[in-house]
């Protein structure tokens, strides 16, 4: 994988600020955007700037034809059967909040989450214990932070009706072993969602080799621009789903008294769409396609294991949850001893214009479990660089003096 | 918040000629404005001065630059301090500027008065001429033309609120009473109660109306305290003068510090 190359594709890291470079260390927020999905959104709003679908003109249906292979492309990426399973969303939260509201559930239902969910997965739990008297239940990690299979089949009960994981923790980058995991909640006749934004821009995630029953992911965290992401939906599945958000777009026809809904994935998609950002999604999904998802993977693994070597030798530096760098793929969160996480960040752009985030991450419950109050968290992608890395450990060698 | 409360002020007063301090400005006033309703702060201002603080000093000496992290907190509350009791000093100035025409009533010190003595104060009443007068003992000034014509009258002019006017007052007091059976002696406090003529007399004296004023027999007279003499140097200058301007009345008139003195009126 010829960094260099990549890095070019991408503008704001050829910008200075104080006549330093750019050193991006927030992927995990938000990734930044090559050229090709800058032109590929540019060319919707210049050449065909129009609604889909409700019109029946030139522009219209080039419009209907770019999110036709849109969504192809988001479905090909994934490795989704069929497109229909595919529902474009705003972003993760959207496609977690739609599945958690439109599932039917009973009083007594169980939900079961890991201890380091992003708070768009729990929040939504916490809504249906309140609303519709679910029970959720936490699955608590070991005692090296990486998670307890035991815990888990030991928590799998003929009441659990669904299993809403993170994939991957945007906390400290642990991915789980969501396959035995499906597997276990499927004998049990639980249904599977994964929050999984933190994994697909990262790693190769194929949802009919996981037999995943949801799964969502943002765009914005893998090159795409933001207010998009999608929803995956097992096509059998798609009944149980009652209409999240309904109104235009979403039904074949209505009368002051009755309408038909479309077929998914239209019934959860309501109001105009963000024609623009669903072909900027799309381009960014070939755009990685086109680097190779594990190249990606292996350089960022390469990345963490370098900056976990390095931050390691310094003294005060403590490394927060999962310690192996093998297990931790491209998010390293740490504190410095005796310094507040977010003067630790501040400093970083201070002094060398890296770029990393500070605080709880949208994991609250997590640190507030742990009695942490924040850490720092820097988050690698495909355009960052082993110079970069050094350069962070040795910003954070002088920081630490500072202690 | 006493880096938010200092930056608020320095902010706010570089807001006036650029914007770009403003967001800034806006913020810091937001955590004061929390904080003084004993709410928390909700954004991260104070850890954003204190790292650009940090991080500006780490260019330079990292020693100084740990120093200042380590006690930020302290060393800002230090900075609050001393710019809240500058910001009242200079309140005080220009108050003083305003009503008594110097900045300050003490030292007489002032950019707008530049030069100005030490010992005396200006007090906002002034008008004649100079007269024509030489030096002589104890900082009194003579003056040549005026001669001493029956019973002198000796006057001390100040204010309640002079420390110069304090430290010179009972000084005067107790030397004079010891000339009472052969002087006038009067201290008038110009701030108060005085006669049209005292006032005169005081412009006459103290033209540009700096206090206090001590006028012996009308011969000698002296703008100012005797502070540089010291009480010991100041009660034998005031008491070579009465012995002067009464013929040695007394005994003390006689002792050889006194007479010294006198014979170089």
């Amino acid at each position: 994988m010829d960094v260099d190359s990549i890095r070019e594709d991408f503008v704001v890291l050829q910008k200075e600020v104080n006549g330093k470079p750019i050193i991006y260390m927030d992927s995990a927020c938000m990734s930044l955007k090559p050229l090709k999905v800058l032109e590929a959104i540019n060319n919707y709003y210049m050449n065909f700037p129009s609604c889909a679908g409700r019109s029946n003109h030139t522009l219209s249906n080039q419009v209907e034809e770019e999110r036709k292979k849109a969504r192809e492309a988001i479905q090909k990426f994934i490795g989704a059967d069929r497109s229909n399973e595919i529902i474009f969303t705003r972003n993760t939260t959207e496609g977690l909040n739609l599945v958690m509201s439109s599932l039917d559930f009973d009083e007594g239902d169980v939900i079961l989450t890991t201890d380091r969910e992003h708070n768009s997965n729990l929040i939504p739990c916490h809504m249906l214990a309140k609303s519709a008297g679910i029970t959720h239940q936490v699955v608590k990690s070991g005692d090296d932070f990486t998670f307890d299979m035991d815990r888990f089949q030991q928590a799998l009960s003929d009441k659990v009706k669904l299993v809403s994981f993170v994939y991957t923790s945007n906390l400290d980058g642990h991915t789980l072993p969501v396959k035995e995991i499906i597997k276990a909640a499927h004998d049990n006749g639980s249904m599977v969602m994964l929050d999984a934004a933190q994994a697909v821009p990262h790693h190769d995630v194929n949802v009919k080799k996981l037999d995943v029953d949801f799964l969502a992911f943002s765009g914005h965290k893998m090159l795409g621009p933001t207010g998009t992401g999608a929803l995956y939906v097992k096509e059998e599945l798609q009944g149980l789903l009652r209409p999240f958000m309904v109104g235009g777009e979403t039904v074949e026809w209505s009368t002051y008294d009755d309408h038909k809904f479309l077929n998914p994935p239209e019934r959860f998609e309501a109001g105009l769409q963000n024609y623009a950002g669903e072909i900027g999604f799309a381009a960014a999904a070939r755009y990685i396609s086109s680097v190779g998802k594990d190249n990606i993977s292996w350089h960022e693994q390469k990345l963490t294991e370098r900056l976990h070597e390095g931050l390691s030798s310094i003294k005060g530096v403590e490394i927060v949850g999962v310690q192996n760098p093998s297990l931790r793929g491209g998010i390293t969160s740490f504190n410095v001893s005796g310094m507040g996480f977010h003067e630790v960040a501040m400093l970083l752009n201070e002094n060398d214009n890296i770029m990393v985030r500070s605080g709880q991450h949208c994991v609250h419950s997590w640190f507030k479990a742990h009695e942490i109050e924040g850490s720092v968290r820097a988050s690698l992608y495909l355009y960052n660089t082993e110079e970069e890395v050094d350069k962070m450990v040795s910003a954070i060698g002088e920081i630490a003096k500072l202690s | 918040m006493s880096a938010c409360l200092i930056a608020l002020v320095i902010l706010a007063f570089m807001s006036v000629f650029s914007a770009k301090y403003r967001r800034w400005a806006r913020e810091a006033f937001n955590c004061v404005a929390r904080r003084v309703t004993l709410r928390p702060c909700n954004t991260t201002f104070n850890q954003k001065v204190k790292a650009k603080v940090t991080s500006r000093l780490m260019r330079r000496s990292m020693r100084f630059a740990r120093f200042t992290y380590r006690h930020f907190e302290g060393i800002s509350w230090v900075f609050t301090i001393v710019m809240f009791v500058s910001l009242a000093y200079t309140a005080y100035g220009f108050y003083n500027l305003a009503v008594l025409g110097t900045c300050d009533p003490i030292t007489g010190d002032c950019i707008f008065n530049p030069g100005g003595n030490p010992n005396r104060v200006l007090c906002p009443f002034h008008d004649l001429e100079p007269h024509e007068s030489v030096p002589t003992i104890g900082g009194f000034m003579d003056i040549e033309s005026a001669s001493i014509d029956g019973r002198p009258k000796v006057y001390f002019i100040g204010t309640t609120w002079c420390p110069h006017c304090a430290w010179e007052r009972p000084l005067f007091i107790n030397v004079t009473s010891m000339f009472s059976d052969h002087a006038d002696i009067k201290v008038i406090e110009i701030d108060q109660d005085y006669t049209e003529g005292e006032m005169e007399m005081f412009n006459h004296y103290s033209p540009e109306g700096s206090i206090p004023v001590v006028i012996l027999g009308g011969k000698y007279f002296r703008i100012g305290s005797g502070e540089d003499l010291g009480e010991d140097g100041e009660r034998q200058a005031l008491t070579a003068i009465m012995c002067k301007i009464t013929g040695d009345p007394i005994d003390i008139c006689h002792s050889p510090d006194v007479s010294g003195l006198t014979a170089k009126l």
